[in-house]
């Protein structure tokens, strides 16, 4: 019997070996694979804290996302914020929750008058975020980052890494790619959206007459490709339109009208519509650092003493003029500092084609003596997690980025002091 | 191997005839029959998410139930019932015995999951209109993580009382769901000290990870790409069946030197 219960025993260390060598082996694919990642707060991964719940996270995640969707459609959006939070402690592998938090962080909350509250957007860059370190290998939120910069914050420059990052994964959908070249394009690399217009015509080529979506794919891309070698030259190539340069004898003024109420006008010389001036009123020294690095860990507070106002301003007849209430949203103004900076901006690179066709979509073709200057910048440095599936040149590039770009633009600043909003020992406050 | 086969047999009918396992299964089937239910509770957007984490939820808690409560009694009761005398008085080993109430429980957990997977995939079928073959893995690795539980609980009915074994087997299944994620998030957080990592670690190799066999998110979100996914399927059953077979030789072995 003694020599039985030995065999027994040396089954049982050779099996136990065996099982902790199979257990070394998948524990890494697991964390790759099938682990959480986003831990909470308070430092435990959803499934320490959700003991109780075992095999229903998922689905609990489920019933809250419909009910942060029922809060959505009853404009209860406060609600949907916290909603979010928990969805993606459960479920962080949910991307519609991040794409759509994150959309919903940088484009509902808005004053009365449906301006953004712009104190949101790096909240929905830090949501991005930590989606993307969740799902590194899902492209929809490296998109969904560049899109957010191309889109909403309209800073090509910025928008051009996250989306070449997206253009890497083979799943991503076809039309999608086509926001490469234009934020490319926008963000003043010529060459480069030309080249990668080029090349998605060639693989679109490939395809041509597979199916109706292809072929639109192929004649969609042929005209893009087209349209922006004819753009170039028109002003750029030989006898650019873009030449001499518009005087825009650009200015603004403004003024207090009421308690927070603000008439800005002022003079920009292009003789055609479609342009736009931009107007941000901020706390003096205090601009709104759009980079998901801005916030060291993702909260749903704003900076509740930070007053920042961005609008954009119709040109007609080469004159804009508005008046900006901010009197019926004192949590998004809350008007705190005791200086404010009020800066008007106008520059090329959102106008529409036909103004850029003037003065070109880096603002080569426009002058003004008083308040003209040349912005050169990179884009930022972005962290590109551990299991994206992107070339080690790629990596190497939007961590270290090199290429510089240049474009014109006017501005101008006026500085306020509070009393002077809030019209103190006047009528008003 | 005749005798290992007629106690699995006979294992396997006792319990299909435990009425507490059927209303177990009853119930998870009527639930999962009736989440197509939540489809227009979800308006359409995440219904698929709905439909299958609710299923995929139903199905693992049921499995869990019916291993602990199939297995807990196993052993002790035939020794309370002195049914155990009959059988090894036979030309029955007790290695026999002990993997014949193994391969008994093994089928009737088969039995259940072929149930309530048919009955889930039809639902899913109805409730989304097409039919998700990845479920099917899913269910594959929630069949081996109960067969493991079922293997621990037998360990466990060698030596102590069904009571405790509950708790035992329960507790030891949620550590072994909760270890590696325990030990992931400790692995990201430099501040942790290697006097708090190891003793996770080494608890993570040595007791059996249930949290292997929880496939069912990227089934779930099925836009995750991952990586070498059936390296990791083959070896997490193999996994399995190796923890299963140190869970039987130590059953054995311990069964073996019980004076009965």
């Amino acid at each position: 019997m003694k020599r039985n219960y030995s065999k027994l025993w040396v089954a049982i260390v050779v099996l136990l070996i065996a099982q902790a060598a199979l257990q070394l082996r998948i524990f890494p694919l697991w964390v790759r694979n099938y682990a959480p990642k986003q831990a909470t707060p308070i430092g435990l991964a959803p499934e320490q804290l959700l003991v109780a719940v075992a095999g229903f996270r998922e689905f609990m995640a489920a019933i809250l996302w419909v009910r942060a969707d029922g809060f959505f459609d009853s404009g209860n959006y406060d609600a949907v914020l916290p909603m979010l939070r928990l969805v993606t402690w459960l479920d962080p592998h949910n991307i519609d929750v991040y794409s759509t938090g994150a959309w919903h962080m940088g484009y509902n909350f808005t004053d009365e008058s449906q301006r953004s509250d712009r104190r949101y957007i790096p909240m929905a860059l830090k949501f991005l975020e930590e989606g993307i370190q969740n799902n590194p290998t899902v492209w929809d939120l490296y998109f969904e980052m560049g899109w957010m910069y191309y889109h909403k914050i309209q800073d090509p420059t910025n928008a051009v890494p996250w989306m070449q990052v997206a253009n890497e994964y083979k799943d991503m959908i076809p039309a999608r790619r086509h926001m490469l070249a234009h934020a490319l394009f926008k963000s003043g690399r010529f060459d480069e959206a030309v080249d990668f217009w080029g090349k998605l015509f060639l693989d679109a080529e490939k395809d041509r007459g597979k199916d109706w979506e292809s072929s639109n794919l192929y004649d969609v891309r042929q005209k893009n490709l087209e349209d922006t070698i004819l753009d170039l030259l028109r002003r750029y190539g030989p006898n650019p339109e873009t030449q001499p340069p518009v005087d825009l004898q650009f200015d603004a003024t403004v003024k207090v009208v009421r308690p927070r109420v603000l008439l800005v006008e002022g003079k920009l010389g292009i003789p055609a519509i479609g342009c736009r001036v931009t107007v941000i009123l901020r706390d003096k020294g205090k601009k709104l650092e759009y980079s998901p690095k801005a916030l060291k860990t993702f909260t749903f507070e704003v900076d509740s003493k930070l007053t920042y106002m961005q609008d954009s301003l119709a040109v007609r007849e080469e004159k804009f003029r508005r008046e900006i209430d901010m009197s019926k949203d004192p949590k998004m103004y809350p008007f705190k500092a005791e200086e404010y900076e009020v800066e008007f901006i106008f520059e090329p690179r959102y106008a529409s084609p036909n103004i850029q066709d003037r003065i070109g979509s880096d603002g080569v073709g426009m002058w003004d003596a008083r308040y003209l200057e040349t912005v050169r910048e990179k884009p930022a440095p972005i962290e590109v997690p551990e299991y994206a599936q992107v070339s080690d040149a790629l990596r190497r590039e939007v961590e270290n980025p090199t290429r510089e770009v240049e474009y014109r633009r006017v501005r101008k600043v006026v500085t306020l002091t509070r009393a002077d909003i809030l019209m103190l020992g006047k009528r008003g406050e | 191997m005749n005798a290992t086969f007629a106690i699995a047999g006979a294992t396997f009918g006792e319990a299909v005839r435990k009425r507490i396992l059927m209303v177990i299964l009853l119930v998870a089937l009527l639930i999962i029959l009736i989440s197509p239910a939540f489809e227009p509770f979800a308006a359409g957007r995440g219904a698929r998410t709905l439909i299958i984490s609710f299923g995929f939820g139903v199905i693992q808690l049921a499995g869990t139930f019916i291993a602990i409560i199939m297995c807990t009694g196993m052993i002790p009761t035939e020794i309370e019932r002195r049914t155990i005398y009959t059988i090894l008085s036979k030309p029955v080993q007790r290695y026999q015995f002990v993997l014949g109430k193994f391969f008994g429980a093994v089928g009737t957990l088969g039995f259940m999951y072929l149930m309530m997977g048919i009955v889930f995939l039809i639902a899913s079928r109805m409730a989304l209109g097409e039919f998700d073959p990845k479920i099917v893995r899913g269910l594959i690795m929630f069949f081996f993580q109960s067969s493991l539980l079922a293997a621990v609980v037998l360990f466990f009915s060698t030596f102590v009382s069904p009571l405790v074994n509950y708790f035992l087997s329960g507790g030891v299944f949620l550590l072994g769901n909760l270890l590696s994620s325990f030990l992931e998030t400790i692995q990201r957080n430099p501040e942790v000290t290697p006097i708090t990592r190891i003793p996770v670690q080494i608890l993570t190799v040595i007791l059996p990870n249930f949290a292997n066999f929880n496939v069912q998110n990227p089934i779930i979100n099925p836009e995750q790409v991952l990586t070498d996914e059936l390296a990791y399927l083959v070896q997490t059953v193999a996994y399995a069946i190796v923890y299963i077979a140190l869970l039987l030789v130590a059953s054995m072995l311990i069964f073996n030197q019980r004076e009965m």
